[in-house]
């Protein structure tokens, strides 16, 4: 069951290394993010929207505040699509979605039928025995996008997923995640997108929070009201980015 | 059924040799194998014109030595003492494995622990061979201890360094993706740290093994009555140069099959997964 995400006045400080003095990333910084909702954070690098995306994932914790689910953070089911697939390479790709679903009870035809669903889902279903090596980038990031869902998340962060990949790919796999998104056949999860792209985060977030300055405060939240699913040439995202640009830009 | 004994069964990856055709498979051995023949035909060639250059006992011809050979190898003798040199060889070799395992982890996640140990292992790779040796046979007189803990003391540190490596080898990146994902501990060892460490100490094992021969040569010249090593101060105080030779050749025959039989297929099985590797 997907979950309200609540970032509840959270301050993040790194501690000086070296030549490098103490840095304050974020500031009593506040946001709620809706249950089923993907939420887009953009903005210069450097801003602080990774540091946000790790605070949730758990992978950093904050100097104070705190991220709050509905549930204790152990009973709520997280998946991330890396910037790098981060795949392991001495697995094969059936086995890299279905490492995942090692942590469930499921019986194992049900983790296999799964596995097999989603491979065929990203279009990788002959290469299921594959090792990641010998897959293209593209591919090597469906397999990521596959073994995200493999768990149906209750929360899933994306984490500039389509940025080293080039343009005619990061397309596709737009269009596949936005397919995976609206599949009715899976429970939608809460979602989190950092992107550089802003056509990218019109076309997939319900919402797009623009950041800026040091400490990181939100400049703007921009709604994205374009019905779904959509189209990647359709004019209507080229307004949100229009807004969005502006807003970083009055930033 | 065990949710964690998973899945990752359903199908191994074919084996991409499995693929190849038998003809192309053995152009392929010619290929691999030409080299090393030529390399016995010019060091045969160059010894026998030594030999009958120097035309010295010193320096006995390749037949006499090929004599030597198959004398000490049909005769049964020549198996038994290699296999003697192999069996401690490998006890001292699995007790440096079973202390370098937890050691070259220790020392890859705690700066604390590779710091303490950081002078043990140089010691341990400045230190001659000869001198565990020495010790070892002083210390525990002729007796299966000695040979097994020169050895492991020979070995270890390479060891040590071999799975230092490969625990430093597993990305950040690969240890945030398992914290997010909850993988239980049980699938992170054998899925993740296994296979990792694999590969490294495979090599740590090719390398140590060399190690281990040149230190068990002499504690059996030292201090044992059986062995190569043994069988070579024989030859040597007989000054029977064609013996010296035949036992040095007989070793390394078998240590030839051992890198052929043995560590070989384990590194290719181990990097079975590399693009270069399988191409």
């Amino acid at each position: 069951m997907s979950s309200n995400i609540r970032i509840e006045s959270i301050e993040k400080r790194y501690p000086a290394r070296g030549a490098d003095p103490e840095k304050l990333v974020l500031k009593a910084f506040d946001f709620r993010i809706r249950s089923g909702e993907l939420v887009a954070l953009v903005g210069p690098s450097g801003c602080g929207k990774s540091t946000v995306l790790n605070l949730i994932a758990g992978l950093d914790k904050p100097t104070r505040g705190a991220v709050a689910f509905d549930r204790p953070v152990d009973a709520i089911n997280l998946s991330v699509v890396f910037q790098q697939p981060r795949l392991l390479d001495w697995l094969s790709v059936q086995e890299n979605v279905g490492i995942v679903l090692t942590r469930s009870n499921a019986a194992l035809a049900q983790q296999q039928a799964t596995v097999r669903s989603l491979l065929d889902k990203v279009e990788l279903p002959e290469h299921a025995n594959a090792y990641p090596q010998f897959l293209s980038g593209g591919q090597r990031q469906r397999v990521s996008i596959a073994r995200a869902f493999a768990t149906t998340p209750d929360v899933l962060l994306l984490d500039e997923p389509f940025s080293a990949l080039d343009e005619l790919t990061a397309r596709r796999l737009r269009l596949l995640l936005q397919s995976l998104w609206l599949d009715e056949s899976r429970q939608r999860p809460t979602g989190v997108l950092v992107t550089h792209n802003m056509l990218e985060a019109a076309f997939l977030a319900d919402r797009i929070v623009v950041m800026g300055g040091t400490p990181a405060e939100i400049r703007d939240v921009i709604q994205v009201d374009i019905e779904r699913p959509r189209h990647p040439d359709d004019p209507a995202l080229f307004e949100v980015h229009r807004r969005v640009m502006e807003a970083l830009q009055s930033s | 059924m065990d949710a964690k004994e998973l899945t990752l069964d359903v199908t191994r990856p074919p084996h991409p040799e499995r693929a190849v055709p038998v003809a192309q498979r053995l152009r392929g051995a010619w290929h691999r194998l030409a080299p090393q023949i030529l390399f016995f035909v010019v060091l045969i060639a160059g010894w026998e014109v030594m030999a009958r250059a120097a035309h010295s006992p010193l320096v006995p011809s390749s037949a006499a030595i090929a004599h030597e050979l198959v004398k000490i190898c049909l005769s049964g003798f020549a198996p038994v003492e290699i296999g003697n040199t192999f069996l401690r060889m490998s006890l001292g070799f699995l007790l440096a494995l079973a202390i370098a395992l937890p050691i070259g982890i220790l020392t890859a996640v705690s700066r604390f622990a590779e710091r303490f140990f950081e002078p043990g292992i140089i010691l341990g790779l400045t230190v001659p061979g000869l001198v565990w040796a020495l010790l070892c046979v002083i210390w525990f007189g002729v007796s299966l201890a000695s040979p097994v803990v020169a050895v492991a003391l020979g070995v270890l540190p390479a060891l040590i360094i071999s799975v230092h490596q490969g625990v430093r080898s597993l990305a950040h990146e690969l240890v945030e993706m398992v914290q997010v994902f909850r993988l239980p501990t049980s699938i992170v060892l054998r899925h993740i740290w296994l296979p990792v460490l694999y590969s490294f100490i495979v090599s740590g094992c090719r390398v140590g093994f060399s190690i281990a021969w040149k230190v068990i040569v002499l504690v059996e010249i030292f201090g044992m009555s059986d062995g190569v090593g043994y069988q070579l101060n024989a030859q040597f105080s007989t000054q029977n140069v064609e013996g010296v030779i035949a036992w040095t050749l007989s070793f390394w025959v078998a240590m030839l099959l051992v890198e052929h039989g043995i560590f070989q297929p384990l590194e290719r099985h181990a990097n079975r997964w590399k693009k270069g590797v399988a191409a």
